[in-house]
């Protein structure tokens, strides 16, 4: 499904923040990216969504360059970044709309799909209110339901636990897999190592730009724990 | 310790003006704009200036010397008062960082002195362009004291004190009484339109006085009755003249002391008022009542255009700023029609104007619709949302698309329905009713392309204060500026060289600004975002 080859990016001022990056998240697959503040997290999954250029290596969506193809490859993905900053003017039905008309999701699917989902993360009463008068955690859930309305091949996430309630957190993470369970993908970066080893069949970790660690989750930590095995690329030079 | 006023006063100017886009290393995007802006911002001023110059030059040529001062006082305090009402919501009120300021340690006054401060440095800057000519002309015809010149330099940082803090009062007051309502930000809009065209007409009444009752022969002998009527209209003006005409330190010093008393109750009154007016802005009537319907089916270029739409009538600022062209091409079409003609010919005070004017007609619409780009900033008022769009599987070219699309939506009726009103009053022909209809029609073309030319090349996303794109940014002048240029130059032509045809300038501009609108079209639909 996602194909990343040696990708590497070097922000302007020669600061590489990623170097030869090489992974595959196959259909079906949850892959927990992690690593600490700064470490290329974020400018690989943007890169992947086609927010940021790069000029090194190859990423392919079902083998479409997002480079070469990138309209076609966004069709298939839906991305929710780490600060859900959403088109506050608009009201949060108007916002999932918008989204919907763009995918060209037919009037009964996304109906459908919204009233699924919004009733899932509690969020449907709100939903005719302008998206400026919600809180983080609203908005969090309203970019998660525009990012399920058109049923994603590929779903990339970043950090988005975060500002998330329990309750609505446990309903992501089954979002995740049902939509794994449909053939689809889930890429996602998280800090809550828990999560990643509860939830996630492939992991990989990432330091200063390099992959550390990468593979399956269970042949990773082995009889240790994902804390275990994160402190210990932490601790290497 | 350092002062608190100073140091947010500090932080705000760094933030809002870019300064470290200069400190990184070689050319940056932001460098480049830094610079443009820069630019720009000498062009307007020189303008402005060489104008100022002139009239001080002219007054003091006739013998009215003497109203010099308070003229120029009025005349800087009249553009501070009516530029610094729309700018308040959005540089005292409803900044981005408001809740960031409010948690920190400083008393509120503190706040709204900072950002007061931040309005009257700008401020000083605009006096500067006005007085400072004036005082040059006033110095070259007159015999002066060493005193004048202390005197003016006081005058010129005093004078945007009480203008200042009255086009807050009023831009918190509207702002208070609208964020009484559901509809805050409607109502903001709505209520600053009405002071808008209450200063205009009132603008208007005042000029009209000053137009038909005296000629500029009689004006030579009346400088007194002038000075005393700008002087009743604005009594610190008065304290100002006695200052610089008699040398009196003591007008100048209770011109200094009402004005800082003026700013220190006006600190007073507000402080007790920022945090509900604030709070009011921030918070928003939820019902959260909503039953899901089937929900209606529709194109991305549709669902763009709406959103796009949504977000000019959702912002006061947007609305305002970038109406103000179309809201005065309205008025100019309706006074056109109403009004008699001997009453307009006194509002184009030049030459030959009743001859000229079916000529420069279709022009002054173009130049007024050019001062309604919203293309010039709409991609840039993204902000923090770009990323909605840069994620989506939609072309560049769709989004600029409907970005023009909107332009174009409140461009075309207005310039339609206003070159027909004023050819009907002004047209002498059938083929000068076309030239006087078609012109603006084919200008609403060259508008939103040359905007959003100018937005993918200057546009920027990290912003504080939407004011800051919409009213400071490059990208807002540099829009204003080209699309301006396009409709003023045919009337700096048309004033300046004899015989031109009406039909030979229209065939010329018709070709200029196609052939402008075709080529820049061609870069926008390349363009990626």
């Amino acid at each position: 499904m996602l194909q990343i080859k040696n990708f590497s990016k070097t922000y302007k001022g020669g600061k590489k923040a990623v170097n030869n990056l090489s992974l595959t998240v196959e259909a079906g697959d949850i892959l927990g990216f992690i690593g600490h503040n700064g470490a290329g997290k974020s400018t690989t999954i943007k890169s992947v969504v086609g927010i940021l250029d790069f000029e090194e290596g190859e990423i392919t969506i079902n083998n479409i360059s997002i480079k070469t193809q990138p309209l076609a490859c966004k069709k298939m993905m839906a991305y929710i970044p780490d600060n859900p900053d959403l088109y506050e003017h608009l009201t949060g039905i108007q916002y999932l709309n918008f989204i919907a008309d763009i995918f060209g999701v037919p009037a009964k699917e996304r109906t459908d799909r919204i009233q699924k989902y919004g009733e899932a993360f509690e969020i449907t009463p709100a939903l005719g209110d302008v998206i400026s008068s919600y809180s983080h955690g609203m908005k969090q859930k309203v970019a998660i339901i525009a990012a399920l309305v058109h049923t994603p091949k590929l779903l990339i996430l970043d950090e988005p636990f975060v500002g998330l309630d329990p309750k609505a957190a446990i309903t992501l993470k089954n979002a995740m897999r049902e939509l794994c369970a449909e053939g689809s993908a889930v890429f996602f970066s998280t800090h809550v190592l828990e999560v990643a080893e509860k939830l996630c069949n492939k992991i990989a970790m990432i330091k200063s730009g390099n992959l550390m660690a990468y593979g399956e989750t269970q042949e990773l930590i082995k009889d240790g724990s994902l804390e275990e095995l994160f402190m210990e690329v932490a601790d290497e030079k | 310790m350092k002062n608190n006023t100073l140091l947010l006063c500090k932080a705000l100017l760094i933030n809002q003006l870019k300064f470290n886009a200069l400190k990184s290393k070689g050319y940056s995007r932001n460098k480049g704009r830094f610079y443009l802006m820069l630019v720009v911002i000498v062009i307007l001023s020189a303008s402005l200036m060489g104008y100022a110059y002139m009239i001080g030059d002219s007054f003091s040529v006739i013998g009215l010397s003497e109203v010099l001062p308070a003229y120029g006082l009025v005349v800087s305090s009249f553009l501070l008062l009516f530029f610094t009402v729309l700018k308040s919501n959005g540089t005292l009120f409803a900044l981005k960082d408001y809740e960031m300021v409010m948690s920190l340690p400083v008393k509120t006054r503190t706040i709204i002195a900072s950002r007061f401060l931040v309005m009257y440095a700008l401020n000083v800057g605009v006096v500067l362009l006005v007085m400072l000519p004036m005082g040059i002309a006033y110095v070259q015809h007159n015999t002066v004291s060493a005193l004048f010149y202390p005197i003016w330099l006081v005058g010129m940082l005093i004078a945007p004190l009480f203008p200042t803090t009255i086009a807050a009062i009023i831009g918190a007051l509207i702002v208070w009484v609208a964020s009484k309502f559901r509809h805050t930000n409607a109502l903001v809009t709505i209520f600053s339109l009405l002071f808008l065209m209450a200063f205009l007409s009132l603008s208007f009444f005042v000029g009209k006085v000053d137009q038909s009752s005296f000629t500029t022969e009689d004006m030579t002998n009346m400088g007194g009755m002038i000075g005393d009527m700008i002087n009743d209209l604005y009594p610190l003006a008065s304290l100002f003249t006695e200052a610089v005409i008699e040398n009196n330190i003591i007008s100048l010093g209770i011109f200094v002391g009402l004005s800082m008393a003026w700013y220190l109750v006006f600190l007073a009154l507000l402080s007790k008022k920022y945090k509900a007016i604030n709070t009011a802005l921030f918070t928003h009537s939820t019902r959260s009542n909503y039953q899901l319907d089937v929900l209606e089916e529709g194109t991305p270029m549709k669902a763009l255009y709406k959103k796009e739409l949504k977000r000019f009538f959702s912002s006061s600022v947007y609305v305002l700023n970038v109406g103000m062209g179309l809201l005065m091409a309205w008025v100019l079409s309706i006074a056109a029609l109403f009004l008699p003609t001997e009453m307009i010919m006194e509002m184009i005070p030049m030459e030959g104007a009743e001859r000229l004017i079916e000529s420069m007609l279709p022009f002054i619409i173009c130049a007024l619709l050019g001062m309604s780009c919203t293309a010039c900033v709409s991609l840039s008022l993204e902000g923090k949302n770009i990323w909605i769009l840069q994620s989506l599987p939609i072309s560049p070219k769709t989004i600029f698309h409907s970005k023009m699309l909107v332009n174009l939506t409140l461009l075309i009726p207005t310039a339609l329905i206003c070159s027909i009103l004023l050819s009907i009053r002004f047209a002498s022909s059938f083929s000068s009713a076309l030239i006087i209809i078609g012109l603006p029609l084919m200008y609403c073309l060259f508008i939103p392309v040359w905007g959003m030319f100018i937005d993918i090349k200057l546009g920027y996303y990290d912003w504080v204060s939407e004011t800051a794109i919409i009213k400071q940014s490059a990208n807002a002048l540099a829009g204003l500026i080209g699309s301006g240029l396009l409709g003023l130059l045919p009337i700096v032509l048309i004033l300046f060289v004899d015989g031109l045809s009406l039909l030979v300038i229209a065939v010329v501009a018709s070709l200029v600004i196609l052939s402008a609108s075709g080529f820049l079209y061609k870069v926008v639909a390349n363009a990626s975002l």
